[in-house]
């Protein structure tokens, strides 16, 4: 029957929302992968407290009263190695350690259950034969209802191994560590909280007043922290954190979190003045004086709060409408107005950014709300309406729950008129390091309103994060050294660092140069070369007490764009339009920096360097340029906001307009290229065709835009190379199209048409709006 | 597998899913959801698949529990389960179209499978969660209903 042949014939084409329906449904199954994850997360922790509240409630009345030295060394003696993180790193108590667990008894074998051959008995140990302990358990078995047998009793040969290392681990007569400025003590010189500590007596322990550590005495077999966050705490309320979530540590560790210096490391981070209103990290904040060491609860105690400059710790959330209207108007809402400002007490004018050309006086940190009853106005400076922009930052679900998390000081960006767009952290980090990018309409906003003033404004920031046993992976084929913990690179060259292609990171802040291209805030970046010290943990690598120099060397790739990087790496000058300068938490200066070539033509590049100084109106004089120890011919100034932006004007110099296109690859994730040319649907097509994007530059019938809804009308052969390409094939072309297309346009949505009509590909029709992929 | 390779196999046989999706529930709304469920279940459950040769079976398999989940809801709503013959639509063979779907589920499904996917009847087989021996005699079944379906003598 031939109709059986061409049974195919009997079907109507693949709807588009049949694709869509494809995408949704493996975004759908990576999230729940994920909740799958935490869910077993929260089962291990709850089995964990399960456990520990069973053993404390067996060891409590035995031991609480008249043997309290006993307490910690038999919690320790039986757990370390299910509570430490070395015997399980999952935080999952494992049943083996639990099974083998007798309060009070020194050893690891219960009553009940055949002792590990390994493992001295209870009545061996001098201890134990000692102690009026052993009796009591029993007694106490024998008045409570019979616990449950273990149903293993037979000893693993882990089990063993653990039981042995145990207990060659718990001395007859233990020993504690720490430091003798630390909140806690420790059973083990190696407690990841433990720093510095060195051993001490029981009774020393006692005369220094310290705590039993959490993690290593007490079995919290989890830290705490929130997703944003730079440290794991093992206070979940550690410096009025909000939010945050218990993990265990080796997650915390692969996320890149570091031990906080308040509530892990215990040292005296916390600084103020009796009559202080806040207290510092930094003994010396703002040129603060008298400030005398404290614990978090003092300080809290004498009503102080954590300083907004030097603890960052100030995070709030606003709604999208806050957001926009805080990126987009400067205004202020109700929750905002929590933000800080600075100024002096008799000044006229409080301030957004603490190295404001108008500022009198240094003054102190204040609530705009107090600002303002003391009379004071927005410095019409640093403070002009519409000059404010806020870092929107989309985590996960919080994407999805259309939440924006906006901090100040730490992630804010103060910007300066309206050359800068800052509204909107477009990219959400994914769950494994995968980039997928959300454009919130804020953004979309703010690239209109940039142009129609006839700017060009389009900035975006990039994060990205990797899994740190990926970094760590990717560490093997690098120049590094590791002390202490952290990590430090050496510095290259960008073509070393190209041909390097390796990956970098820093233990406190996620940047990565993966590829010879540097992810540190800006996409852009990617033509640079750029390596070299990052993070503040780096300095005091050395033990002697020797700093690493900390530099960012760039070099530049287009001789007619400069590019710079700060101190940190996190802001960028560019000599055109979309240039971000600014300041980032300690850096009061805007640090421009113009360096030559250092591939090609070192003379050419230096000539131009000169050239585009001269052009921008900075003096040229030998003064200005400092050869540096590679060659490289570099030219700087330091600049208040005032010049900053004053030059800045300067330095726009017409480069040309540079659009973004994009290009959706093998991973089927869209790559945004830099192209310098004209906004042109003709131009855009054969940009994506000139950069891989398209078989072929496909002509452009017609391009309409009405509200958001465009519509590109394309050459027959548009359709004739869609008919015969896979579906992958499909996929790229016309997710580079869609995405080139939104972006640029600021659309909502594409139709795309081929002659005119909707695209049918045989099995598949592309007939409803393109959204963005 | 990872991402990148399954979103590839995925759109690879995006084309098959939609058919026998559609086949089963003569709706693409509701295929597109099937077809939805089933690529975040196979995602989640990548794992499980331990010959990567046979991922279109395994996926199609999903897709076929998906379809009957489906199914199931409607009875539950009480929404009728008659299978009349979709609205025409843009089809290159109106009258194959209407002849096929014609047919009822039980044998318009394993024709699908096999004359139009391909696949064998052991895989049907396994699909469907059948005997061999009644795909076999499903397809045969269903093959001389459409011969009938199509025949001019009954065909108003």
């Amino acid at each position: 029957m031939k109709e059986l042949k061409n049974l195919h014939r009997a079907f109507p084409p693949t709807p588009d929302f049949v694709h869509d329906a494809v995408r949704s449904g493996f975004r759908k199954g990576r999230r729940r992968a994920q909740l799958r994850r935490k869910l077993q997360m929260a089962c291990s922790i709850a089995a964990a407290v399960a456990l520990l509240i069973g053993v404390f409630s067996l060891a409590a009345p035995k031991y609480g009263s008249h043997r309290p030295d006993y307490v910690q060394p038999s919690v320790f003696g039986q757990g370390l190695g299910t509570l430490y993180p070395g015997a399980n790193t999952r935080g999952t108590p494992a049943a083996t350690d639990l099974q083998s667990f007798t309060p009070g008894s020194g050893t690891s074998a219960p009553a009940d259950t055949p002792a590990p051959s390994d493992t001295p008995a209870p009545e061996q140990t001098s201890d134990a034969a000692e102690a009026p302990v052993a009796p009591q358990i029993s007694e106490i078995s024998q008045a409570t209802p019979e616990p449950t047998p273990s149903p293993t009793p037979e000893p693993t040969e882990s089990s063993a191994r653990f039981v042995e290392a145990a207990a060659d681990d718990v001395p007859a007569d233990p020993s504690f560590y720490s430091a003798e400025d630390s909140v806690y003590y420790h059973l083990v010189p190696d407690c990841p909280c433990a720093n510095r500590a060195v051993e001490h007596t029981r009774e020393e322990i006692d005369a220094l007043g310290q705590l039993p550590c959490p993690y290593c005495i007490e079995g919290q077999n989890f830290v705490f922290y929130t997703k944003g966050g730079r440290y794991y705490h093992l206070d979940v309320n550690c410096s009025g954190m909000v939010g945050a979530q218990a993990y265990s540590l080796s997650e915390a560790e692969e996320m890149g979190k570091a031990a906080c210096p308040i509530c892990v490391w215990g040292e005296a981070a916390i600084y103020s003045t009796d009559a202080g209103r806040y207290y510092h990290s930094d003994a010396s904040c703002s040129g603060m004086t008298g400030a005398i060491p404290r614990t978090l609860e003092e300080a809290e105690s004498l009503g102080q709060s954590p300083c907004p400059l030097c603890i960052s710790a100030l995070e709030i959330n606003v709604s999208i409408g806050e957001a926009v209207d805080y990126a987009m108007n400067g205004t202020v809402s109700a929750e905002m107005a929590a933000g800080y400002v600075r100024s002096a007490d008799s000044s006229r004018y409080y301030h957004a950014n603490a190295d404001c050309s108008e500022i009198e006086q240094q003054g102190q940190a204040r609530l705009i709300s107090e600002a303002e009853s003391l009379g004071q106005q927005p410095c019409p400076v640093c403070m002009e309406a519409g000059a404010l922009g806020v870092w929107v930052t989309l985590l996960d679900e919080e994407a999805e729950l259309a939440t924006y998390r906006a901090s100040l000081n730490g992630d804010l960006l103060w910007l300066t008129e309206r050359d800068l767009l800052k509204a909107g952290n477009l990219e959400k980090i994914g769950d494994e390091g995968a980039l997928e990018t959300y454009l919130s309409p804020t953004e979309q906003d703010r690239f209109r309103a940039l142009q129609g003033e006839g700017e060009i404004c389009g900035f975006r920031r990039t994060e990205l994060t990797l899994q740190r046993s990926d970094a760590a992976q990717a560490l093997a084929g690098m120049k590094t050294r590791m002390e202490g913990g952290a990590i430090a690179f050496e510095i290259y060259a960008r073509e070393e660092a190209e041909e390097a292609r390796f990956e970098m990171h820093t233990n406190t802040r996620d940047y990565f140069l993966l590829d010879g291209e540097l992810y540190a805030g800006d996409e852009k970046a990617g033509r640079m070369g750029v390596s070299g010290e990052l993070g503040e943990d780096l300095y005091s690598l050395d033990g002697a007490g020797e700093e690493l120099a900390v530099r960012v060397d760039s070099a530049i790739e287009q001789p007619a764009l400069y590019r710079a990087a700060t101190y940190w790496g996190e802001c960028f000058v560019q000599a055109r339009a979309d240039t971000l300068y600014g300041d980032l938490g300690d850096g009061v200066v805007t640090l421009f920096v113009a360096l030559s070539p250092a591939a090609g033509d070192a003379a050419e590049g230096e000539a131009t360097l000169v050239s585009m100084m001269a052009q921008a109106g900075i003096e040229t004089d030998a003064s200005r340029f400092v050869r540096r120890e590679d060659g490289v011919l570099e030219a700087w100034e330091i600049l208040s906001y005032m010049e900053a932006e004053e030059a800045m004007t300067k330095w726009n110099m017409p480069l040309g307009q540079y659009q973004t296109i994009f290009r959706v690859g093998e991973n089927f994730s869209a790559e945004a290229i830099e192209v310098q040319m004209e906004q042109d649907a003709g131009a855009f097509l054969a940009a994506l065709y000139q950069n891989g994007a398209l078989p072929q530059p496909f002509a452009v019938r017609s391009f309409q835009e009405t509200n958001g809804r465009g519509v590109l009308d394309l050459s027959g052969e548009f359709g004739e190379a869609m008919r015969s390409a896979d579906n992958a094939q499909r996929y790229r072309y016309m997710g580079s199209i869609a995405d080139t297309f939104l972006l640029n346009y600021g659309l909502d949505s594409l139709l795309v048409y081929s002659e005119g009509e909707s695209l049918m590909t045989g099995d598949a029709r592309y007939d409803g709006e393109q959204s963005w992929y | 597998m990872d991402d990148n390779m399954y979103m590839e196999k995925v759109l690879a046989c995006e084309r098959k899913l939609y058919r026998v999706a559609y086949s089963m529930l003569l709706n693409e709304f509701d295929a597109a959801d099937a077809i939805q469920e089933a690529v975040m279940k196979g995602w989640v459950h990548r794992n499980a698949l331990r010959e990567s040769e046979r991922f279109d079976a395994w996926l199609m398999r999903i897709l076929v529990n998906e379809c009957r989940n489906i199914q199931r809801r409607w009875k539950r709503r009480g929404e009728p389960l008659d299978e009349a013959i979709p609205a025409p639509e843009n089809t290159v063979d109106p009258d194959l179209r209407e002849a096929l779907f014609s047919l009822p589920g039980k044998f318009r499904t394993p024709l699908v499978l096999h004359h139009v996917e391909g696949y064998s009847l052991r895989e049907i087989a396994r699909i469907l969660k059948i005997p061999e021996t009644t795909v076999k005699s499903r397809l045969h079944q269903a093959r001389a209903a459409l011969k009938q379906a199509l025949s001019p003598e009954v065909k108003p």
